[in-house]
């Protein structure tokens, strides 16, 4: 294998050397700014160079490396006596500091070199004048070390304003008042030190911790560095070992580590912050639910009790067993601890602790409903054919009941009385969710989502005429919805429809007489629809040319010459028009059949078939007309209309009426026509999977799309990635089938 | 951060108006515009208990979750008892 050059320096700049000197490698920053220097010696760079021979000698300095610091001083040539001076004084080499400084510099020499000797607790190297000074600084912390906070305070009395210890003193005072928890003093004290001085830089991390503006000006990396210093300073065994518990959470693995730690944490923070027990509780509560295992309860229990709100842990066991898909599991706390909550437990308002009951009844019914869904799952996957699972043991109580419950304890809830309304119908009881759709609106009439539901339903039983009033109601809660404003029309038609459908003259009056009440929301809203019915009743009272008229405006609506003639023919019937009529009926409708449609047209006609199938409405010659119908679908896909029409109609067939194999030979025409369309690659992927093809066939169309929705321009195409991962994700693992082959699937 | 009926300051039996009566006298003494974060603040607690079904989804789901460890060691940390600084730690501290 060849070897790796290695990675070249980086080129030598200001910043770099700024930021080594931030780093304290000085070593290196002092190498940079001499390479800046040869390669362009320019003032700035000379000037650079001076600054951080400087800097260095100062940090050696402070950190005793004299023979770094010696060089340093010996390279800055160009130092300013003074400045030089007080290296000298901060190096050690005091009389060498003397010799150099002037009258003005004398106070600086004295006091960098006091604050070496105090560093170093040593006056070696200090004139003799500044020796009472350093016995007095130390004294006053050996007392503060001690507890002795007066002595302290006496041993530096002797140190006045103009003394080279009075940074020390003001420290120590600011010692004293944090040992105090005088934050406010402490703070004062250390705001007040220089910062060109040691005593600053040693309090600094206290600084840190008790004022907030200082803390707050700090940029990030002199922050942390700050924090990891006043860690040291205040070590704090319950700190440590809450550190210990921080590091164990969130990271997937069992909690066991963390209990052992904070076996020894809590009986520290009952000593002196008894409040924080439970809410370390609170905190290994929610992380047993995320990563916890069965024996940390147990754990849990001995250390803190049963948690206030969930004694004997069925919340919490409910909520994994949700996780973990274990609906049995998962039914059974779920119910334990609403059993519990119905006991009204103290610190439980009455009001809350009923509507938090209609909560879990509701996760209730969401698992009963989980529970109940069996899945095709192929077995052996790439060797065999999908094979049912077997189907778990029905819950009780069932979903229908639990969301029952759930309403029954929150009457005014939406959201409850929706999923006791849907669990209903999924129950096949239409009449009980017609009912609890009623007791609803009875104390709620406003809720435009509650009416919809009803009268969708009771139009599926046959009554359309009630399900228009209902949906009258409906419509002045969102008169400018379009959905809502079509449903109605469409549900008055309906009305129209049936009352036409008794075959009388006066029910062809009837029929008219609701077209013309609504005539101009029709119009707008459903209009082939109204000018169909107007026809058909308009030929039962003998009116022909009006009925002729009606049925040209009905044909001039676009796209709907399918439709509108499918449905002259059937309302013709319903309506038992003259025989002469129906033929006449049946031969337009036939006649229209003959040139290929568009896609527009079938999507239309398709409505105007299911929406008969929605009002429970049956004829003779349905069924062949079923067949009739969905072979639409095919003819249209050499016709020239926009792809996003045929895209519309592939999804209707595909994901909505789910007539897979209709909608696999309607996509495979037109990826033929269209190749580089993702969309009809995506659902002829996704008829695939609903006729149970080979898992690799559904897997390699969906990465065609995928490339092509990738690549793609209209953003409508883009979209569909999304749509074609989550599809994809249950076709990760490419060595599934042998998964399933060796039974470990 | 507190538990939402402690930033609102109201007992946990509170009622849907005792809760939004609240909300609004805060929202008055701390308009977003002056006090931005207290807002956002007061606003959030407001959403997790402001009708019946959502004190009893946080009573149920969330009570608790604002305790996180970080806030737990920063409060432990502020609490546990000052040491006596030592001139040899604050050197030690410094040069590590």
């Amino acid at each position: 294998m060849a070897k790796r050059k290695p990675a070249a320096p980086p080129p030598p700049t200001p910043d770099r050397v700024a930021k080594l000197a931030r780093d304290g490698d000085y070593t290196v920053a002092l190498e940079v700014a001499r390479t800046l220097v040869q390669l362009a010696p320019t003032p700035e760079h000379q000037a650079l160079l001076r600054r951080t021979l400087a800097d260095a000698a100062a940090y050696f300095a402070d950190r005793d490396r004299a023979a770094d610091f010696n060089r340093a001083l010996a390279e800055a040539t160009d130092l300013d006596p003074a400045d030089r001076a007080v290296l000298l004084a901060r190096g050690g080499r005091t009389d060498d500091a003397l010799a150099l400084a002037d009258d003005t510099t004398r106070p600086r020499v004295f006091a960098h070199a006091a604050d070496r000797a105090v560093r170093l607790h040593t006056n070696a190297f200090l004139p003799p004048e500044l020796h009472v000074g350093f016995d007095a600084v130390l004294l006053a912390f050996r007392k503060h070390e001690g507890g002795d906070e007066a002595g302290a305070r006496e041993a530096l009395e002797p140190i006045g304003l103009r003394s080279p210890y009075l940074e020390w003193k003001v420290l120590l005072r600011g010692l004293l008042a944090y040992a105090a928890a005088d934050d406010a003093r402490a703070a004062e004290n250390f705001a007040r030190l220089d910062p060109a001085r040691l005593p600053a830089r040693l309090a600094a991390p206290l600084r840190f911790a008790v004022d907030p503006a200082f803390k707050q000006a700090q940029p990030a990396d002199a922050a942390t560095a700050l924090s990891a210093r006043l860690r040291k300073l205040t070590p704090g065994p319950a700190v440590e070992h809450l550190r210990a518990i921080a590091r164990e959470l969130g990271r997937d693995k069992p909690l066991t580590p963390a209990f052992r730690v904070a076996e020894l944490v809590v009986p520290q923070l009952r000593a002196f912050a008894p409040d924080l027990v439970p809410r370390l509780a609170n905190c290994l509560y929610h992380a047993v639910v995320t990563q916890g295992q069965p024996d940390d309860l147990a754990r849990y229990r001995r250390l803190f009790g049963g948690p206030p709100d969930d004694p004997n842990f069925h919340k919490l066991q409910a909520m994994i067993g949700e996780q973990l898909g274990d609906p049995a599991g998962t039914h059974a706390h779920w119910l334990k601890y609403e059993a519990w909550l119905a006991t009204h437990p103290p610190g439980w308002p009455v009001a809350v602790a009923d509507r938090a009951r209609a909560e879990v009844w509701s996760h209730l019914g969401v698992n009963a409903a989980k529970a109940a869904d069996i899945e095709d799952e192929p077995e052996l996957g790439f060797f065999g054919p999908p094979r049912r699972k077997k189907p778990l043991k029905p819950l009780d109580p069932p979903a229908a009941a639990c969301f029952g419950k759930a309403a029954e304890l929150a009457p005014d809830s939406p959201d409850a009385t929706r999923r006791h309304f849907e669990a209903l119908l999924e129950a096949n009881r239409p009449a009980d969710a017609e009912a609890a759709a009623r007791a609803y609106l009875a104390r709620k009439p406003d809720d435009a989502f509650a009416l919809v539901a009803l009268a969708n339903l009771i139009r599926q039983l046959g009554r359309a005429a009630e399900a228009a009033e209902v949906m009258l109601r409906a419509l002045p809660l969102n008169p400018l919805d379009k959905p809502t404003r079509v449903q109605t029309a469409s549900v008055i038609v309906a009305a129209a429809r049936a009352a036409l459908a008794g075959g009388k003259l006066a029910d062809a009056k009837a029929a008219l007489a609701v077209l013309d009440k609504h005539d101009a929301f029709l119009t707008e809203n459903a209009p082939a629809g109204r000018q169909v019915l107007r026809a058909v009743a308009l030929q039962k009272l003998g009116r022909a040319d009006e009925a002729g008229a009606a049925r040209t405006a009905a044909l001039a609506v676009p796209g709907a010459r399918l439709s509108v003639t499918y449905r002259l023919m059937v309302d013709s019937q319903l309506a038992k028009l003259k025989p002469a009529d129906r033929k006449a009926a049946d031969a337009l409708w036939a006649a229209e059949l003959v040139p290929a449609p568009l896609p527009q047209e079938v999507h239309q006609l398709f409505s105007a078939y299911d929406l008969y199938r929605l009002d429970a409405v049956t004829y003779r010659g349905q069924k062949t007309h079923e067949k009739k119908v969905l072979d639409q679908a095919f003819r249209c896909a050499g016709t020239a209309a926009p792809d996003e029409e045929f895209e519309k109609l592939l999804d209707i067939l595909v994901r909505t009426k789910e007539e897979f194999k209709a909608g696999k030979k309607l996509a495979d025409a037109l990826i033929v026509r269209f190749p580089t369309n993702p969309a009809f690659h995506l659902s002829r992927a996704e008829a695939g999977v609903g006729l149970g093809e080979r898992e690799y066939h559904v897997e390699g169309r969906l990465r065609r799309a995928k490339a092509l929705a990738e690549a793609a321009t209209e953003p409508r195409h883009r979209e569909l990635v999304g749509r074609i991962d989550e599809l994809l994700k249950a076709y990760a693992s490419p060595f599934d089938f042998l998964d399933a082959f060796f039974g470990r699937r | 951060m507190p538990d939402p009926y402690t930033v609102l300051g109201v007992p946990p039996d509170a009622d849907d108006d005792a809760v939004r009566r609240r909300y609004l006298e805060l929202a008055r003494t701390f308009p977003p515009e002056q006090h931005p974060e207290k807002f956002a603040a007061v606003r959030a607690a407001y959403d997790q208990v402001k009708t019946l079904d959502a004190r009893a989804a946080y009573r149920l789901f969330d009570a608790g979750k604002e305790d996180t460890i970080d806030a737990l060691i920063e409060e432990a940390a502020c609490r546990t008892p000052r040491p006596r600084v030592t001139l040899q730690a604050l050197t030690a501290a410094q040069s590590g």
